[in-house]
């Protein structure tokens, strides 16, 4: 770490320094607003996401209760209003049939006559809405009225401004086109005996032949069986029949089109079907009758029985024209939008319904009903069981679980027969629904899903109890009126409607607020985020500006002393920093300018020194070459002649002189070598010559001189070589053996008593030769000095010891040059011993 | 037939000494004290089986005469010691590189005399020994 930091310059580690103590702070300032920035963007635009989506949560919501509540409360207004409509319906049924009976108590007061019969019927009409003339559509999809009336749309307004709130004008209802017609069809005076004495019709439906009406056959429809309850009657008892009238079929249902024909695989043709109000205007109409009698009685005493056929129109009237929605009255009955009224009488039997076919009829031909509309299984079982149908149904219990699951005969479609009895009807559950609520004589109303639709389906118990309609607290019978449960609240779901798009755009306007909040936190983001990134870029680049400029202020003058200082270091002494300031920069380059001032003093003394030394050196290099030369003249005589004198002469004492000439001359010629070699030495011109030279060989020459020198003295020589000692050594061989003489020279010179020793050892790289003695030994004083030049130890210059005083300096100069070293071990008195190391590679 | 050498020396005892051990090894020796008289007489007469050749001299160095007579095609194989007190390594080699057949060193003694004169006589045919 240490390494690595001071790898780098002061100028590198300051501008790091500000980096790291401002530019740093402020990349994690700069960091931490823009993470504080994105978080209250993102927590907004959230919230205000959340806000928007909980306020149309909460909106919607709001809308569905109101609508579930408005919904409510306008079904069970509506309910109420129609279970009204239901009863006071049935009340004005009852009524109607109530004035009959007056009708026919009064009618038996009369003589029966024509005149009187036919005066009483004069006035007995009523208004009853025709349907007029109807065509098929353009489209033969539907029946239209040819002769439209014309609806005078006109409005009033309110002459008084305090009605002015929700006035709500209806004009007079203009659709329906009523006309007089007779209330009864017949007046008859029929004897005790059964005989129809007198008999006024106002109509063309009945017979107006007297007949014998104790005879079914001779009746209307041949169905008519009231002589029989006649004969029972007492004085002033009314008798009221069942609607008695043969019974239409019809193959449709639904409207009669050319198209519903080729589906009913029937001929087109309106006429011959049963009437059905809108669905086929010119129908066949069911014509039934209902027939009043009482006994008319004089002096006590029964002598005949008036009846009143009373044109069943009529009583249909009373719901054929009426309507459960806003529209509250039609001009013809419509059973196709499920908003119509029909009645039924007290065996549950359809006396009133748009669809004429669904009225139960007679067979003429049998005086029977005719087969009512049966669910499949009890068409299926009475075909079956082979009897009569009035025998079968005995067997069969009414509303027998009735179902929507069930499904009603098929073949009594294609007969054209649907006429209605509830009690066999069990494909339609809401017959059971109406006994239910008529079976006490009261009324209500329940919701049922018929055809797809939620309908209210309503029955009120029609109050007339006279005769046999007096058995049951279901009277006459009852009305029913089926609705469209949606039309009742079209007002609220309307408003839902118009809520749910309000919801929607609000909700829509909502999104768009959040996400134009949401771009514009996201644009202010950025905004921001560039004006961060800005902002830190700039003070990056200032603070790294100044710190570069702090840095190179601080370390300019640094690299300038160091500069400066190279120069000097360099050579260049005159060189002086110049001084920039007073503080510590300007007394450190003062400080630095006189070091380098008295460096400069100095060096240019000691390169006086210096150049005086080496001139001396080399004169005196060239004074020892030249010495050297010049004696070896006078040696060359010296040395040849005492030779040749030495040779020559024959008288003993004359050839020692030479002798001595002789060895003299060779002792100044050694001195001599030593001057030269080491005046080489100095002039760096001494070049040794390494070869491989053979060890021992050379080891026994130098010995055998030292030996004899050392018997000769009294000393032993003894050598110790190491047994791994190499055959040969790369060395200079000449100077081995000169370095060897040197030292084993001075041991025997300087050793007065004992042994010489010289040994040889194997280091790892070296061989250490060493040569010890058992002398006077070697202070640690001289040791310092004992391989300088020209030394001699103090007693050297007895003369005892002579020497030139350059062999050591050379022994080690040599050792040197050859790689290795040399040494010396020794105490005064107790022997030297000398050693150096020639490298063995 | 005695061998004849010449010496080349401008010091009288050289010459003396040389011409002392020569004679005494059973050789003739003639004497001259300068290179310009040693050119002279080996002009005349080249029949010397040795020269030893001074190089300090006064007139012109040992080296010199050695160019001299080696450039010389009448002179150019007669064989030259140098006989000479310039005694370091280099120089002695320097010697044999102009043209010197061997060097005798000063001081000499007949041995050394004796192992030189071995030597430059063994020369002709012969490769010369080292040492």
């Amino acid at each position: 770490m240490k390494g690595y930091l001071t790898r780098f310059g002061i100028r590198t580690k300051l501008v790091a320094l500000f980096v790291a103590i401002k530019v740093v702070p402020m990349l994690l300032l700069a960091l931490l607003a823009w993470q504080g920035v994105t978080r209250l963007g993102r927590e907004v635009s959230d919230r205000s996401s959340r806000m928007a989506g909980s306020m149309r949560d909460t909106v919607g919501e709001l809308s569905d209760v109101m609508t579930k509540e408005s919904v409510r409360a306008l079904d069970l207004k509506s309910r109420e209003l129609i279970e009204r409509l239901t009863t006071d319906t049935a009340l004005a049924v009852a009524e109607f049939l109530k004035a009959r009976d007056n009708d026919v108590l009064l009618a038996a007061a009369l003589e029966p006559t024509e005149a009187d019969f036919e005066r009483f019927l004069r006035n007995r009409t009523r208004a009853l809405v025709v349907p007029g003339k109807w065509v098929l559509s353009g489209d033969e999809k539907s029946w239209m009225q040819k002769s439209k009336q014309t609806t005078r749309s006109e409005t009033i307004e309110p002459d008084n401004p305090e009605n002015k709130l929700d006035f709500n004008y209806r004009p007079p209802d203009q659709s329906s086109l009523r006309e007089e017609r007779p209330l009864y069809h017949e007046m008859t005076f029929v004897g005790l005996d059964g005989l129809e004495r007198v008999k006024v019709s106002a109509t063309e439906l009945l017979s107006r032949e007297l007949r014998n009406v104790a005879q079914k056959r001779n009746t209307y429809a041949c169905a008519e069986t009231y002589f029989e309850d006649l004969k029972r009657l007492q004085p002033g008892e009314v008798y009221v029949s069942d609607v008695i009238g043969p019974y239409v079929r019809s193959h449709y249902y639904g409207v009669v089109t050319p198209e519903a024909a080729r589906q009913a695989k029937v001929p087109f043709a309106p006429s011959k079907e049963a009437y059905s109000g809108r669905e086929n205007p010119l129908g066949k109409r069911f014509q039934g009758i209902i027939r009043w009698a009482t006994p008319a009685v004089r002096n006590g005493k029964t002598i005949g029985y008036v009846t009143l056929a009373l044109n069943h129109d009529h009583v249909m009237s009373f719901t054929d024209n009426l309507m459960p929605t806003e529209a509250r009255y039609t001009p013809i009955p419509d059973a196709s939008n499920g908003n119509y009224a029909f009645m039924w009488d007290y065996r549950d039997r359809n006396i009133a319904h748009p669809r004429h076919q669904s009225i139960i009829g007679f067979n003429p031909k049998t005086g029977d009903y005719e087969t009512p509309w049966l669910e499949a299984s009890i068409y299926k079982g009475w075909k079956q069981s082979g009897k009569s149908l009035r025998k079968y149904l005995e067997t069969v219990p009414a509303f027998d679980h009735q179902s929507r699951e069930k499904k009603p005969s098929v073949e009594l479609i294609k007969e054209g027969i649907r006429g209605l009895d509830g009690r066999y009807l069990n494909f339609a559950p809401q017959c059971q629904g109406w006994y239910d609520l008529t079976k006490q004589g009261g009324s209500g109303s329940f919701a049922i899903l018929w055809s797809g639709v939620w309908k209210l389906t309503t029955a009120a118990t029609i109050p007339y109890f006279t005769g046999k309609y007096g058995k049951t607290p279901r009277g006459f019978g009852y009305v029913t009126i089926g609705a469209n449960v949606d039309e009742f609240h079209k007002a609220a779901t309307v408003t839902k409607a118009l809520l749910d798009t309000r919801v929607n755009v609000y909700s829509q306007q909502m999104k768009q607020t959040a996400k134009d909040t949401h771009d514009m936190i996201v644009s202010s983001m950025s905004k921001t985020a560039w004006s961060l990134v800005g902002m830190t870029t700039l003070m990056i680049v200032l603070v790294i500006l100044i710190a570069v400029w702090l840095a190179n202020m601080l370390t300019g003058r640094v690299t300038m002393l160091s500069g400066g200082l190279q120069k000097i270091e360099q050579g260049d002494l005159s060189h002086r920093i110049g001084k920039t300031s007073d503080d510590e920069m300007g007394l450190l380059a003062d400080s630095i300018n006189r070091m380098a001032d008295s460096v400069q003093s100095s060096f240019t003394h000691l390169e006086g020194a210096r150049q005086r030394a080496e001139e001396a050196n080399r004169l005196k290099s060239v004074f020892l070459a030249s010495m050297s030369h010049e004696l070896r003249t006078p040696l060359n005589g010296i040395l040849g002649f005492s030779e040749l004198l030495k040779l020559d002469l024959q008288d003993a004492e004359q050839r020692s002189f030479a002798e001595t000439i002789h060895s003299s001359s060779e002792h100044l010629l050694n001195l001599l070598n030593d001057l030269l070699d080491l005046a080489k030495i100095e002039a760096g011109r001494m070049e040794l010559k390494l070869v491989p030279t053979e060890l021992k060989p050379l080891l026994v020459t130098v010995t055998a001189v030292h030996r004899a020198h050392a018997e000769r003295k009294g000393l032993v020589l003894e050598e110790h070589y190491a047994p791994d000692l190499p055959a040969t050594l790369l060395c200079d061989p000449t100077r081995l053996v000169q370095i060897l003489n040197n030292l084993l020279n001075n041991a025997v010179k300087f050793t007065a008593r004992g042994s010489i020793t010289l040994s040889v050892e194997c280091l790892e790289h070296a061989l250490r030769f060493s040569v010890s003695d058992t002398g006077i030994g070697i202070s640690k004083d001289q040791q310092q000095r004992i391989f300088d030049k020209f030394h001699q130890a103090d007693n050297f210059l007895t003369s005892e010891h002579t020497g030139t005083g350059l062999g050591l300096a050379l022994a080690r100069e040599f050792v040197t040059l050859m790689g290795g070293e040399m040494g010396i071990e020794s105490e005064p008195g107790k022997g030297a011993s000398f050693f150096f190391l020639v490298p063995n590679q | 037939m005695k061998k004849r050498a010449l010496i080349v020396d401008d010091t009288e005892l050289n010459r003396k000494l040389a011409i002392a051990i020569l004679r005494r090894e059973g050789w003739e020796a003639e004497q001259v004290a300068c290179g310009k008289a040693a050119l002279a007489m080996l002009r005349e007469d080249c029949n010397f089986d040795i020269v030893l050749l001074d190089i300090r001299m006064p007139d012109m160095s040992g080296e010199e005469v050695c160019r001299t007579l080696r450039a010389d095609p009448r002179t150019a194989t007669i064989p030259l010691i140098a006989y000479t007190a310039h005694a370091l390594e280099d120089e002695l080699q320097g010697f044999r590189d102009i043209g010197f057949n061997e060097v005798l060193v000063k001081p000499t003694n007949v041995e050394a005399m004796r192992a030189a004169l071995a030597k430059v006589l063994a020369l002709p045919g012969e490769p010369e020994e080292q040492g």
